[in-house]
């Protein structure tokens, strides 16, 4: 036990400017994949955020939410004037272990969709205080700046739940349950793809957890883990030279016509025709 | 399960005399400008205990927040200055911010707008944004009252007692008695009660037992910890001399404060 938890900024926490990044952030094939949150807000712009398999046109006043995990390219036709501030969900956490991810960062929040708030006039000003403070903060060194930092973090994500397309309230049972499952299959899902390997782990029973898998997404959990090696798949299919042999051993498939066979059906597509149709894009 | 909108109260007041800033066992923040000049204002942190008389003849308006020291360590800042040293003894901190001409003085008075703003929409929407915003608060008034660095302590008795203090912070779960305490200083015991005592206003193991206590009501609160955890960490070996210990000291027993209090 930690007498008080301290909280450290690397490599947890960054900040910067997206005018002083331009050259990095254009680069023209660049898919790249994310280890933790970022917080993109694109004050003025045009051009392209392709997040995953989704392509949106660039807005002016748009904050852009992009997960762990999640692949993606900003294409800019013009110089793009905003910011980027990216976190750990350690980082936002605070070393509290009991603590849960806000709802829009949670996965009930996280759709199969872009997350993006367009900001009105109302609250534009409000963010881009939150915003440049946060940059002018990470920027120096004063006093209790992991603290600081924090702090302005919890109010940008706030802002970002206000949105009002899900529930605030606090999460009940199923939900907790559900987003445990949903963390632990983000984690394992290349080694384990039975229903009844998470259950075990939860200490629950796997009829038990299909059931509130179901009760609050809709799907079952079976379904949940085969779109999550899905989108892997097709994740490092983009990001990647890999061969769809690696690939699939890397997904945990042993036999590679096995995940052949699997991506087919589950797709409607071949592997390399998706390949080819998303590099010539 | 208490919620940061149901601890904390915000809200204006206007009027000819001073707010009603008499003792209370909760920590106050005050934010008071002069009618004359709306950018100019005094921000007041009162620790719990203390209170405060506003200069009589003019006419004050301004927001009064108020919460327990239990906001202190849902929101992670219970060992900023100056809220880590309380309750050494009830003290008053204020400042004069100037709106006018920089941005945290500006900022402050937006950021104690919005929290009393925040506290009176409906509750699952305020705690979103409640927490963050005191926060930030917080780290600007830990920023205003930042002493000058002790680096220069007035003497023999404030070194020795900044060392004690440093050292119950650093390692308060290894030591227990004041004489593990005086060894560590290389200073003898009655020698170290003596001046902690003539400095604080406290004898050692009060400071001893604040630490320990804190330290438990911060586990309670973040870590989901359960009590034996906390108690053989703490170095309890006996459960119920640790739940007598913290009752004592808290009010209340470890899973009813845990179950009031822990942030989820």
């Amino acid at each position: 036990m930690k007498n008080s938890t301290r909280l450290t900024i690397n490599p947890h926490f960054h900040a910067e400017c997206l005018a002083d990044a331009r050259q990095h952030w254009s680069v023209p094939a660049g898919y790249h994949q994310l280890d933790i949150f970022e917080m993109i807000w694109i004050k003025e712009g045009r051009g392209t955020m392709m997040v995953d398999l989704e392509k949106r046109p660039i807005t002016d006043n748009t904050l852009y939410c992009l997960f762990p995990g999640q692949i993606h390219r900003m294409a800019a036709e013009q110089d793009l004037v905003g910011y980027k501030i990216a976190f750990s969900g350690d980082f936002l956490s605070a070393g509290n272990a009991a603590h849960q991810l806000p709802a829009a960062l949670n996965y009930p929040g996280r759709g199969e969709r872009i997350q993006v708030m367009r900001l009105n006039s109302e609250v534009q000003p409000e963010i881009e205080e939150v915003v440049r403070t946060i940059v002018w903060e990470y920027a120096n060194d004063q006093q209790l700046k992991a603290d600081m930092l924090h702090g302005l973090l919890r109010i940008l994500i706030a802002y970002f739940s206000r949105r009002g397309t899900y529930d605030l309230r606090a999460p009940g049972n199923d939900e907790m349950v559900f987003s445990r499952f949903m963390n632990m299959l983000d984690r394992d899902f290349r080694s384990q793809k039975q229903v009844s390997a998470y259950a075990a782990d939860m200490a629950v029973t796997s009829n038990y957890l299909s059931e509130v898998v179901k009760r609050v997404s809709g799907y079952s959990a079976s379904h949940h883990i085969q779109q999550r090696i899905l989108l892997e798949a097709k994740r490092k299919a983009i990001t990647t030279r890999s061969s769809m042999k690696t690939i699939g051993l890397e997904l945990g498939f042993d036999d590679s016509s096995t995940f052949s066979k699997f991506f087919k059906t589950k797709t409607g597509v071949n592997f390399s025709d998706f390949r080819s149709g998303w590099v010539h894009a | 399960m208490k919620t940061v909108s149901s601890l904390l109260t915000a809200h204006p007041f206007a009027n000819a005399g001073s707010p009603a800033c008499g003792a209370s066992p909760l920590f106050r923040i005050l934010w008071v400008s002069d009618n004359a000049d709306a950018d100019f204002g005094h921000l007041y942190l009162l620790s719990p205990g203390s209170h405060v008389h506003l200069p009589a003849g003019h006419q004050w308006a301004g927001y009064l927040l108020t919460f327990p020291e239990e906001m202190l360590l849902m929101t992670g800042c219970r060992h900023f200055h100056p809220f880590a040293s309380f309750p050494a003894a009830p003290v008053v901190w204020h400042t004069a911010v100037n709106g006018s001409c920089n941005d945290t003085g500006r900022y402050v008075r937006r950021l104690i707008a919005s929290l009393v703003r925040e506290c009176q929409r409906p509750s699952h929407s305020a705690d979103t944004l409640l927490p963050g915003l005191l926060k930030v608060l917080l780290v600007y008034i830990s920023r205003f009252c930042q002493q000058p660095q002790p680096s220069e302590p007035r003497g023999a008795d404030q070194h020795l007692f900044q060392r004690f203090m440093h050292l119950i912070g650093e390692k308060g779960s290894e030591r227990k008695g004041i004489q593990d305490y005086a060894r560590a200083l290389a200073v003898r015991t009655d020698v170290l009660s003596e001046t902690v005592r003539k400095v604080s206003g406290y004898p050692a193991s009060h400071h001893i037992y604040e630490h320990m206590i804190r330290t438990a009501k911060q586990a309670a609160i973040s870590s989901g910890a359960s009590m034996k955890e906390v108690a053989y960490n703490l170095g309890f070996k006996d459960m119920a001399h640790f739940s007598k210990f913290f009752r004592n000291k808290a009010g209340m027993t470890y899973s009813d404060y845990k179950k009031a209090y822990q942030t989820i």
